[in-house]
């Protein structure tokens, strides 16, 4: 090995040595979260609209159907999502869940199907996201 | 060579010339920087393993009980499904700058002001944003006209 051949594959090594340890914090970071956006910050930018509500016959179960409209620049995923069941404007129950595989893209709209308890005299069902995450992370 | 001019190697503790700034047994530099002598690129992993481990320990977690005067709960609703059973809704404000998740709480049933029950119970896919409201509905009961439920937050972990 040459003189400039060695200079030349000690500073490549070095580059190396020095973003390797870098990288890894970076990536620990990375899935530890770190770098993800709080959806409370962009709570304003999602709308959600009813588009179905599938009452099955003999069934405990109500299908409902909402349309999301994500007008943030960011990609979602993951959402955590409460269902108010109503009775005239008054609350008479409420659901939690969560879909982890459920994605939704920066400036799109997606549908989001949910299955709630079949409850008496239900005259509407409201839809809250608790929580989203944004699509930065990835995973192992 | 007087002894003044040697000094011994900083690794192999060989006595070497005190201008020589390579070892002439083991060959390690002896201008090393504190960063080198130490470990120098496991400094980085090890903090990185450190930063890992500290947040899956939750090490920078938000404490509920700092935080619980930032709560207030309100009972919204009451639903009778038959003599006995009643399902209560209750409102939770989170008026903190922090999002929580995974709920743990106690109702507390009392007769005549009395406490006859205390349930505990968790809910692990409830969550609420910074500054808004929530909702939890609990099952229970009612065996007294004169029945009344206390809800109390007994354990929230901050989301990010």
């Amino acid at each position: 090995m040459n003189n400039k051949t060695l200079k030349k594959y000690m500073s490549f090594s070095g580059v190396i040595s020095t973003l390797l340890p870098l990288l890894s914090i970076a990536l620990l970071m990375n899935l530890t979260g770190f770098f993800e956006s709080n959806y409370d910050e962009y709570r304003d930018k999602f709308s959600i609209e009813l588009v179905a509500v599938n009452d099955i016959d003999d069934s405990d179960i109500v299908t409902i159907t909402y349309r999301v409209t994500n007008n943030s620049w960011r990609d979602w995923q993951w959402i955590n999502y409460q269902v108010l069941h109503k009775n005239n404007d008054k609350i008479v129950y409420s659901s939690n869940s969560i879909i982890p595989d459920w994605k939704i893209d920066a400036g799109e709209q997606t549908l989001l199907t949910v299955e709630v308890e079949k409850l008496p005299n239900i005259t509407a069902f409201d839809l809250t996201v608790q929580d989203l995450r944004n699509s930065i992370r990835f995973s192992l | 060579m007087t002894s003044q001019s040697i000094r011994k190697c900083s690794h192999c503790v060989a006595e070497i010339p005190k201008v020589a700034t390579v070892c002439s047994h083991c060959r390690r530099d002896q201008n090393e920087s504190w960063y080198k002598k130490v470990g120098g690129a496991r400094i980085p992993l090890i903090l990185s393993v450190l930063i890992f481990v500290a947040f899956n320990y939750g090490l920078f977690e938000k404490n509920y009980s700092n935080y619980n005067e930032d709560f207030d709960i309100k009972q919204e609703n009451i639903i009778s499904l038959n003599d006995i059973d009643k399902r209560v809704v209750f409102k939770i404000n989170n008026n903190s700058n922090v999002m929580w998740k995974k709920l743990a709480y106690q109702v507390i049933t009392k007769h005549d002001g009395k406490v006859v029950d205390v349930e505990s119970r968790k809910s692990n896919y409830w969550a609420i944003q910074p500054h808004s409201s929530s909702y939890i509905t609990v099952e229970t009961y009612a065996k007294h006209p004169n029945t009344t439920w206390e809800f109390v937050i007994t354990g929230l972990s901050s989301g990010k």
